[in-house]
C-alpha cells in the first residue's frame, strides 16, 4: 500500500520499476528451484535420479512412485493426525492465552506484575531444555504415543497471553460496562462481547500456533514410535529411514506433504499478512 | 506503530486503564481467568525447568533405576566429553552466521518488496514464507539430493566447468549447506514480520526524505531503519534463539556429521538422551543452553540502547 | 497500532471448530493407536527396506504353513533408529509384546526383555537344539531373553561377471588380504570401483579385524583400541584414501547406497550379511559371488551375527507372546526362511536347507566362515560407539584421520 503513494499520479512505470520486477521474479523462481527439483525428482526412476545431469525429465513418467510413497506409510492418517494436533493445539493455546489476557489486564492482585514478568520471561526460553522432564512426565502418566503428549505440553507459552493482553490494554472497557450495566455475567461479557473485538489478535496467535504444531519435530520424535500416531514430520522421517536412498519414492513423500503446506499458507495468507502488521509477531 | 513484547519492560506492566469500577481486587476474582493458563505454565515450564536442573545431578536411564553422581555430569561436560565443546563451538558459529546473514537478506528483501508495491510485496512475501511451513525433515531430504556428489548444483556447477566439492562431506562446506539450507528454510519468518513493520511507517516520512533528494539508500539508513529498529531488535532476538536450537537441520541433513563437523548443542542433547541412554548427561547440556540463551539475550538487551530507537 | 474496531464477528466458529477437533482427536484415540491390534502379535523390530519386509514376511508365510490362523501384526523404525526408538516403544501404553533384539544388542535391551526359560518349558520348546553360541549372546545375567533364528557371519559379496570381465581369478574359501587388495585394483577402472564400502562399525574393517583374530570387546569392556581391530580399519581407510579402489561412503545413508552399487553392478564387491543374500540374488543372479572375508592369512575367523525374537518385560499376557515366538521359531519356520530369503539359520539342522539351490562355492564360503567363527559381543553402550563411529568414519575416508585417533577418541568417550 505504501509504496504506491509514489506512483499514484503516473501512468507508466519507470524502467528501473520494470527491472526490479523482473529481478524480483528471477529471485522469486531460484527460491523456489530445490521445490520444483523434488517434483521432477518425484517422477523419475531411481536409477535416472543422477544419471540424467540437469535435465528436468528421465527417460519416462515414473507415476508408481507415489503409489509406493502412499502405500508405505498411511499418508492420510498421518495427516489427518498433523491437522487435527495443530488445529486442537492452537485452539487451546488461544482459549487459554484469552483468559490468562483478561485475568492480567481486567483485574489486579497482589504480586500481579511479578507473576506477569516472570511468565513473559519464559519467552525467551527454548522449549528444547524442557524435552527430558517433559518426556519423563509423560511417560509416567503412560502418554507416550498419544495425542494429550502431543498437544498439551507446549499450549502454554506466553506468547498468546501477551499480544492479546496488548490488545485489551487499548480497549476501552465501555463495552464490557454496558453489558454489566445490563446484567450480564463476568464470563457472559467475555465471551459475547470481548472476544468478538479480539478476533485480530486471536487469529495473529491461532495462525502461528498452528504453524508452531505443524512443523514441531524434537519432540514428537521423541513421543511418538507408533506409525498411526505419527504427525507429518515423523511420518516422513520414518519413510526415509525405509527408504534410505531410493530417491524418486522419497521425493514422492516430500512432494506429498508440502502440497498440504502449500495449501495452509494459502489459506493463512490473509492472517499473516494483517496479523504481523498490528504488531504481533510469532514468538519461536 | 507497532508494539514488541520487548518494549513492554516485563517488571513494569502499565496498569489497565479505564475506571476502577471495572477493575476486581484479588486472586479469588481473577482465579476462574488466570487457573488454566497459570497451571499449565507451572505444570509444563516451571516444573520441568526445575527438574532438568535436578535430573542433571543424576545417571538416569531410560528403563531403570537413578543413581545420584553429583556434578559428575558436569565434569565429563566441561573435561571429558570433546564432542560437547565442538557443537558449542558449531552452535554459536551457526547462530552468528544464520542471524547475521538472515537480518540483513530479509531487511533487504523487505524494503525492496515495499518499493515494488501492495501486490507484488504482498505475493512474493508469501512465496518466500513457503518453506517456514513445510516440514523441515523434507527440507532436508531435497537438499540432501540437491548436494549429492553427482546433485544437480554439482551437475550445473560441472556445466559452466567448476568441480563442485563434496558438499555434505568435507566439514567446511557441509556447515555452509546448513547455513543455507536454514536461510532458504527460514527467511521468509523475518520477510514477513519486517514487512509488517516496514508497512506499519508512515508514508509520509519517507516521501518527505525523498522529497528532500535523499536516494533510496541513504532514506533506508536514516528513514527506515531507526523506525523499524524496535522490529529489528525483536527479530534478532528471536532468530538468535531459534539458531541457538538448531536441530532439525543437522539431524536431517547431515546427522551431525561429517565428523561432528555441524554436531549442535541440541542434536546432541538428543543423542546423549534419546540415543545413549543419558538422560542425566542430556539434562546437563540442556541447562548450560539454557544459561547460554539467557546470557545471550541479556547482553542483547543490555545493548538496545545503542540502536534502538522507541519513538515513532 | 491500527485499530482493529470492526463489526463483532462469530469468533465462535474459532471456538466450535476447536472443539470439533478435539471430539475428532477423541474419536481417533479411542480407534487406539496401532488400530488396536493385539499386543500379544505384533512385533516390534526394524524395518529398514524391502529386504527387511520381506524377511519378516516369510516368517509370517511360513508360520501360516502349519497354522493358517496365525497372524502377526508388523511395527518399527528403521535398523539405526530401532536402538533409539525401542526403549520409548516398549514404556507406552499400547507397547508390542514383542521385540526383535540382535544377540549383540541384547546386553543393552536388558531391562526390557523378559526371560525365557520357564515359557520355553511350558510350551515345551527345546532351547537346545539352537546354535550354542547365539544362545549365549542372547543370555544376560544367566537368563535366555531371545530366541535366535539365525547366526549369520558377515561374508565378502562380489559380482562375478566384473571378476571375469577382468580377468581376475575368483576368490573362495582362502582369501588373504594382499590378494584382495590386488584383485580390487584390477577391478577399477573408469566408473567402476572394485569395491563399496559403508561408514558403519560392523562393516568391511571390523570384519577384517576380527578376522585376524581381534576383537572390540573383551571380558565385557570395550577394546576399541585392539591393535588388530585398529590395523583393519585403517586397512579399510586406506582402500579408499591411499589405493583408490572404492569412493568414500556418503556421510548419511551409506549403507543403502553401497549395497545398491553392488546391485547395480557398479562396484565388484562388498562386505555384508547373508540377510541380504537373496536380495542381491534377485538383482545379480548367478553373477552373484559369496567369498570368505580376507585376511593376512587367509584363513579368516568368521564374524558372527544373529538376531532373535523377545518378549517385552511389561507384556501382560507372556504365555500368549511366547505363543507367537515359539510359532515362528519352530525349526520348519527357521528352514523355510533361510531357504526363501537366504538368512543363515540358527539351527544346524536347518543348514541344508538354505543352502538348496545356491551355487556351491558360495554355501562353502558362509559355510566355512558361519563353522569357524564367533559371534560378536558388545557392551551396553554399543549403540554410542556404532553412532559416534559412523560420524567419525567420514574423517578417516576422507584421510584427516587415521583410524587410531578415531577408535582412541570413542574409546576414552565411551569405554
Amino acid at each position: 500500500m505504501t509504496a504506491e503513494i509514489a506512483h499514484r499520479s503516473r501512468s507508466s512505470i519507470a524502467l528501473p520499476q520494470v527491472l526490479s520486477r523482473v529481478l524480483i521474479c528471477v529471485a522469486g523462481l531460484i527460491f523456489l528451484f530445490p521445490f520444483v527439483w523434488m517434483i521432477a525428482t518425484s517422477l523419475k526412476p531411481t536409477d535416472e535420479v543422477f544419471a540424467t545431469g540437469t535435465s528436468l525429465l528421465g527417460s519416462r513418467i515414473e507415476w508408481s512412485n507415489y503409489v509406493v510413497a502412499s502405500t508405505d506409510i498411511p499418508f492420510g492418517r498421518i495427516l489427518i493426525n498433523s491437522v487435527l494436533i495443530a488445529f486442537a493445539g492452537a485452539a487451546l493455546t488461544v482459549t487459554v492465552s484469552v483468559l490468562s489476557a483478561y485475568a492480567f489486564s481486567r483485574f489486579r492482585f497482589r504480586g500481579r506484575a511479578t507473576l506477569f514478568g516472570a511468565f513473559l520471561a519464559t519467552m525467551v526460553l527454548p522449549q528444547e531444555v524442557l524435552v527430558i522432564p517433559l518426556y519423563l512426565m509423560v511417560e509416567k502418566a503412560g502418554l507416550v504415543d498419544s495425542y494429550p503428549a502431543l498437544i498439551l505440553p507446549f499450549a502454554f507459552g506466553a506468547f498468546g497471553t501477551f499480544l492479546i493482553r496488548q490488545f485489551l490494554l487499548s480497549l476501552p472497557p465501555d463495552y464490557e460496562e454496558a453489558a454489566t450495566l445490563d446484567g450480564a455475567s463476568r464470563l457472559r461479557t467475555l465471551v459475547s462481547v470481548v472476544v468478538p473485538l479480539l478476533r485480530a489478535p486471536i487469529s495473529v496467535v491461532f495462525v502461528f500456533a498452528f504453524i508452531e504444531y505443524w512443523g514441531s519435530f524434537l519432540w514428537p520424535l521423541i513421543v511418538v514410535n507408533d506409525t498411526a500416531m505419527a504427525t507429518v514430520p515423523i511420518g516422513l522421517e520414518m519413510f526415509s529411514g525405509e527408504r534410505g536412498t531410493d530417491w524418486g519414492p522419497l521425493m514422492a513423500a516430500v512432494t506429498l506433504v508440502v502440497l498440504p503446506s502449500l495449501l495452509i499458507v494459502v489459506l493463512l495468507q490473509k492472517q499473516l499478512q494483517q496479523g504481523v502488521s498490528m504488531g504481533g509477531f510469532g514468538g519461536r | 506503530m507497532t508494539t514488541s513484547p520487548l518494549q513492554a519492560a516485563p517488571a513494569k506492566s502499565p496498569s489497565p486503564r479505564g475506571p476502577r469500577s471495572q477493575q476486581r481486587h484479588g486472586f479469588r476474582a481473577a482465579s476462574p481467568y488466570l487457573g488454566p493458563g497459570m497451571l499449565g505454565f507451572a505444570l509444563f515450564i516451571v516444573v520441568p525447568l526445575v527438574a532438568s536442573l535436578i535430573i542433571s545431578f543424576f545417571d538416569w536411564p531410560l528403563f531403570g533405576a537413578p543413581q545420584f553422581v553429583g556434578l559428575e555430569n558436569y565434569r565429563y561436560l566441561l573435561a571429558g566429553d570433546p564432542a560437547f565443546w565442538i557443537s558449542l563451538r558449531n552452535t554459536l558459529i551457526f547462530a552468528i552466521l544464520y542471524t547475521g546473514v538472515n537480518l540483513a537478506v530479509a531487511l533487504g528483501l523487505s524494503y525492496w518488496l515495499m518499493n515494488l508495491g501492495g501486490r507484488w510485496a504482498a505475493f512474493f512475501r508469501v512465496l518466500f514464507f513457503i518453506p517456514v511451513v513445510t516440514p523441515m525433515i523434507g527440507n532436508a531430504l531435497i537438499f540432501r539430493l540437491m548436494l549429492n556428489d553427482d546433485g544437480i548444483v554439482n551437475q550445473m556447477l560441472g556445466v559452466v566447468g567448476i568441480q563442485g566439492p563434496q558438499w555434505l562431506n568435507t566439514p567446511f562446506w557441509a556447515m555452509l549447506s546448513l547455513v543455507v539450507m536454514s536461510l532458504w528454510q527460514g527467511m521468509g519468518y523475518n520477510i514477513i514480520v519486517l514487512g509488517a513493520g516496514i508497512a506499519g511507517i508512515n508514508p509520509s516520512v519517507i516521501e518527505a526524505s525523498r522529497i528532500d533528494g535523499a536516494g533510496a539508500v541513504s532514506r533506508f539508513f536514516r528513514v527506515v531503519f531507526p523506525m523499524l529498529s524496535p522490529t529489528i531488535f525483536f527479530c534478532t532476538i528471536m532468530t538468535v534463539i531459534g539458531a541457538f536450537k538448531v536441530f532439525a537441520q543437522p539431524y536431517a541433513l547431515t546427522e551431525g556429521g561429517p565428523g561432528n563437523a555441524t554436531n549442535t548443542l541440541v542434536l546432541h542433547l538428543y543423542r546423549n538422551g534419546f540415543s545413549f541412554d543419558k538422560l542425566g548427561y542430556a539434562s546437563a547440556i540442556a541447562w548450560v543452553l539454557f544459561v547460554l540463551v539467557m546470557l545471550v539475550t541479556a547482553v542483547q538487551f543490555s545493548q538496545q540502547k545503542r540502536w534502538v530507537t522507541y519513538d515513532s | 497500532m491500527k485499530s482493529v474496531m470492526r463489526r463483532p464477528a462469530p469468533s465462535r466458529r474459532t471456538v466450535l471448530a476447536g472443539l470439533g477437533a478435539i471430539g475428532a482427536l477423541a474419536a481417533l484415540t479411542a480407534c487406539g493407536g496401532s488400530g488396536g491390534s493385539d499386543p500379544t502379535t505384533t512385533l516390534y523390530t526394524w524395518i529398514s527396506n524391502e529386504n527387511d519386509r520381506a524377511q519378516w514376511q516369510a516368517f509370517i508365510d511360513a508360520a501360516k504353513e502349519s497354522d493358517p490362523e496365525f497372524a502377526l501384526t508388523l511395527e518399527g523404525p528403521s535398523f539405526e533408529n530401532y536402538w533409539t526408538k525401542v526403549k520409548t516403544r516398549m514404556s507406552s501404553g499400547d507397547a508390542p509384546a514383542l521385540l526383535t533384539t540382535q544377540a549383540a544388542r541384547a546386553q543393552e535391551l536388558d531391562a526390557l526383555l523378559a526371560p525365557l526359560e520357564d515359557l520355553a518349558e511350558g510350551a515345551g520348546v527345546d532351547l537346545s537344539q539352537y546354535n550354542e553360541a547365539m544362545i549365549a549372546g542372547m543370555t544376560v545375567d544367566g537368563s535366555l531373553r531371545a530366541i535366535p533364528y539365525d547366526a549369520e557371519p558377515m561374508v565378502l559379496f562380489y559380482n562375478r561377471a566384473l571378476f571375469e570381465d577382468a580377468g581376475v581369478e575368483l576368490p573362495g574359501t582362502t582369501y588373504s588380504m594382499d590378494q584382495f587388495l590386488d584383485n580390487a585394483t584390477s577391478l577399477t577402472s573408469g566408473e567402476k570401483y572394485g569395491l563399496a564400502i559403508s561408514a558403519g562399525l560392523v562393516h568391511l574393517g571390523m570384519s577384517v579385524g576380527f578376522a585376524n583374530g581381534g576383537s572390540p570387546v573383551t571380558d565385557g569392556a570395550l577394546t576399541l583400541t585392539d591393535p588388530k581391530i585398529v590395523e583393519a580399519m585403517q586397512f579399510g581407510f586406506d582402500l579408499v584414501v591411499e589405493h583408490e579402489v572404492a569412493s568414500a561412503p556418503a556421510a548419511v545413508d551409506s549403507e543403502p547406497a553401497s549395497q545398491q552399487d553392488l546391485m547395480n553392478g557398479k562396484v565388484a564387491m562388498y562386505v555384508d550379511g547373508p540377510w541380504m543374500y537373496q536380495a542381491y540374488e534377485d538383482a545379480l543372479g548367478d553373477d552373484l559371488g559369496v567369498a570368505i572375508i580376507p585376511s593376512e592369512t587367509g584363513e579368516a575367523k568368521g564374524l558372527i551375527q544373529g538376531s532373535g525374537f523377545g518378549i517385552a518385560s511389561n507384556a501382560q499376557d507372556q504365555q500368549s507372546a511366547f505363543a507367537s515366538i515359539a510359532t515362528i521359531t519352530t525349526p520348519e519356520v527357521i528352514g523355510a526362511v533361510a531357504n526363501s530369503r537366504g538368512t543363515f539359520p540358527s539351527l544346524a539342522s536347518q543348514e541344508e536347507r538354505w543352502a538348496e539351490g545356491k551355487l556351491e562355492d558360495n554355501v562353502a564360503a558362509v559355510t566355512r566362515l558361519a563353522h569357524d567363527g564367533e559371534p560378536l559381543i558388545t557392551t551396553p553402550t554399543w549403540n554410542e560407539v556404532d553412532s559416534k563411529f559412523t560420524q567419525y568414519a567420514t574423517d578417516g575416508f576422507q584421510g584427516n584421520r587415521t583410524a587410531q585417533e578415531i577408535l582412541t577418541e570413542i574409546q576414552e568417550a565411551v569405554g
